[in-house]
């Protein structure tokens, strides 16, 4: 568990601890029998239902939290953002920073930090699967760059830590997005649905305020070069995931999904499974994801789980297409009217990511 | 059972199965045991996704009496603890869109919180909890599950219904979204 994770847990948990038992109100179970009386739709109406007389408890949660403030506020620094498999593309050799024995021309130099200006426009406003999994070579990118200059921050405070060893490749399958973004030629390419596991790296210090101290500067060292990228592209990115969300929502685009259910059934998916209707927390596919999660429970071994995703991946990858290919199209003309709106923000967005150290690729 | 399962519960546009009255299912006894094991664990679960007490109280009380209101279609009693799981997830999520509304309809009302109530808000806005919420629903919910409840990715899974390597997607970007409000806000 990273320190943004640790924090997750540690605010979460101070949180829950604010509601003791003495807080549950008793149960009032409905009288008579179903759509009889709905379920009261406001709160106001809800506490009636329980009765008048129930007693709102005091409000102990609100006395102010006198104790526990976790020492342990330390943001992580290598902020990445989740994109799978690489689609095989070559990279140049870039500027190798920390690295003296290699050094690249200007001109392979000049292409890897325009491939890393796009990547880093993919990584925020990918449109397509395709564009998803470039955009993850920018995150792992960003990881690798953060991890050295936390290392050397973190050597020179007296904790040395391990170095950064995560191949690229590896990295980019680990965060495959089936849901919102499936990359199909990546699905058909390795046969399977998931990923690979990516185990992140913990930073090595003592539990001592010493060591928490050094965590936190050089965390924030390590995020310093980002800062500037994810402060236009943060907000930005949150308006471009609205835009493809309400696509993926549109009628048009819903209007795919019984060709899909019919298809997932002609392979053989039980109706049940292939018709479970679309949600907006589930996405599109998600007829095929219930299925592929009962056979995958039902698997005894990994072999056998992977002889299954050898299976019904290229079920998903015929089935999926005609929806895969309208959302793509959308999302592309979408993307490309953002892109004239925010014209000056990207440029700045690629500017930056072009200035940044290519970490050693 | 998956998540759908539990909003269908009290989804009026499904089709529901003819239920016998909830008085004769036998229900009231394991309905109120589960409520006496579980309720606070739910509650605290809700306060987590909300940050607003009375209204988990109200998500997980709700999701109780939908349970009652369903026990014969649970006629495993194991089942009916992740259908109550699911339904306060699916309850959280609509209350947030109910409060999201409400939030974007109160923006210019004056600020009249207390000194206590600012106090504590105070301590809310040292936490990344506020920063959570702001995240979608999805990402919110995977990242307590994950994170806050150490549940196993195949659980969340399970309990979201979306598959394992969604989870993990679903995480990363979270925790990518959730570093950038961080940095936004310092």
């Amino acid at each position: 568990m990273n320190s943004l994770q640790s924090r997750i847990h540690d605010d979460a948990a101070r949180a829950a601890a604010q509601v003791s038992p003495a807080d549950v109100p008793p149960l009032r179970l409905p009288p008579g029998r179903r759509g009889m009386g709905r379920r009261p739709a406001t709160r106001a109406a809800n506490a009636a239902a329980r009765g008048a007389g129930w007693p709102r408890r005091n409000r102990s949660w609100l006395v102010p939290l006198a104790a526990a403030v976790s020492v342990v506020a330390v943001i992580a620094a290598v902020a990445t953002a989740g994109r799978a498999g690489s689609g095989g593309r070559s990279r140049p050799a870039a500027s190798a920073t920390g690295h003296p024995g290699r050094t690249p021309s200007a001109a392979a130099t000049g292409q890897a930090q325009a491939m890393l200006a796009t990547e880093a426009v993919n990584s925020f406003f990918p449109a397509t699967g395709a564009q998803y999994t470039d955009g993850l070579a920018y995150n792992w990118t960003q990881l690798k760059i953060s991890a050295r200059i936390f290392g050397s921050c973190m050597t020179r405070a007296g904790y040395p830590q391990p170095p950064f060893t995560e191949p690229e490749q590896s990295y980019q399958r680990s965060f495959a997005d089936n849901a919102q973004f499936p990359d199909l030629a990546q699905r058909a390419a390795t046969d399977s649905m998931t990923g690979l596991n990516y185990i992140r790296q913990t930073p090595v210090a003592p539990h001592t305020a010493a060591g928490h101290k050094a965590i936190r500067t050089c965390n924030a060292a390590a995020a310093k070069p980002f800062r500037e990228i994810s402060k236009i592209a943060g907000p930005l990115s949150n308006q471009w995931d609205d835009k493809f969300t309400a696509i993926q929502a549109s009628a048009t685009v819903l209007a795919t999904q019984p060709s899909f259910a019919h298809c997932l059934e002609d392979h053989g998916i039980p109706a049940s499974y292939a018709q479970h209707h679309w949600t907006r927390s589930t996405g599109l596919f998600a007829g095929f994801f219930a299925w592929m999660d009962t056979i995958s429970q039902q698997a005894t071994s990994t072999r056998q789980q992977a002889r299954e995703e050898h299976r019904w991946t290229p079920v998903f990858v015929h089935c999926a297409g005609p929806t895969v290919h309208l959302v793509q199209t959308l999302q592309l003309s979408q993307r490309a009217r953002f892109f004239q709106q925010h014209a000056q923000q990207i440029a700045t967005i690629r500017t930056l990511a072009a200035a940044l150290p290519a970490a050693g690729r | 059972m998956s998540i759908l399962d539990a909003s269908d519960a009290d989804d009026a546009s499904v089709a529901p199965r003819p239920l016998p009255i909830a008085g004769d299912t036998g229900a009231d006894g394991p309905v109120t045991a589960l409520y006496a094991e579980h309720a606070l664990a739910l509650i605290r679960l809700a306060y987590v996704l909300l940050g607003d007490k009375p209204g988990a109280e109200d998500v997980v009380h709700d999701a109780f009496c939908g349970l009652y209101r369903n026990w014969a279609n649970v006629a495993d009693p194991a089942k009916a603890l992740p259908y109550l799981r699911a339904s306060v997830l699916n309850r959280c999520r609509s209350a947030g869109r109910r409060r999201t509304l409400w939030a974007r309809r109160a923006i210019h009302e004056p600020a009249s919180a207390s000194a206590e109530t600012l106090a504590l808000a105070g301590e809310e806005q040292r936490s990344v909890l506020p920063a959570i919420r702001r995240l979608p629903a999805r990402q919110r919910e995977v990242l307590i599950l994950r994170f806050y409840l150490d549940e196993p990715e195949a659980e969340i899974s399970r309990l979201l219904g979306i598959s394992p390597s969604t989870v993990r997607s679903c995480a990363h970007r979270a925790l990518a979204a959730l570093a950038r409000i961080l940095g936004e806000d310092q």
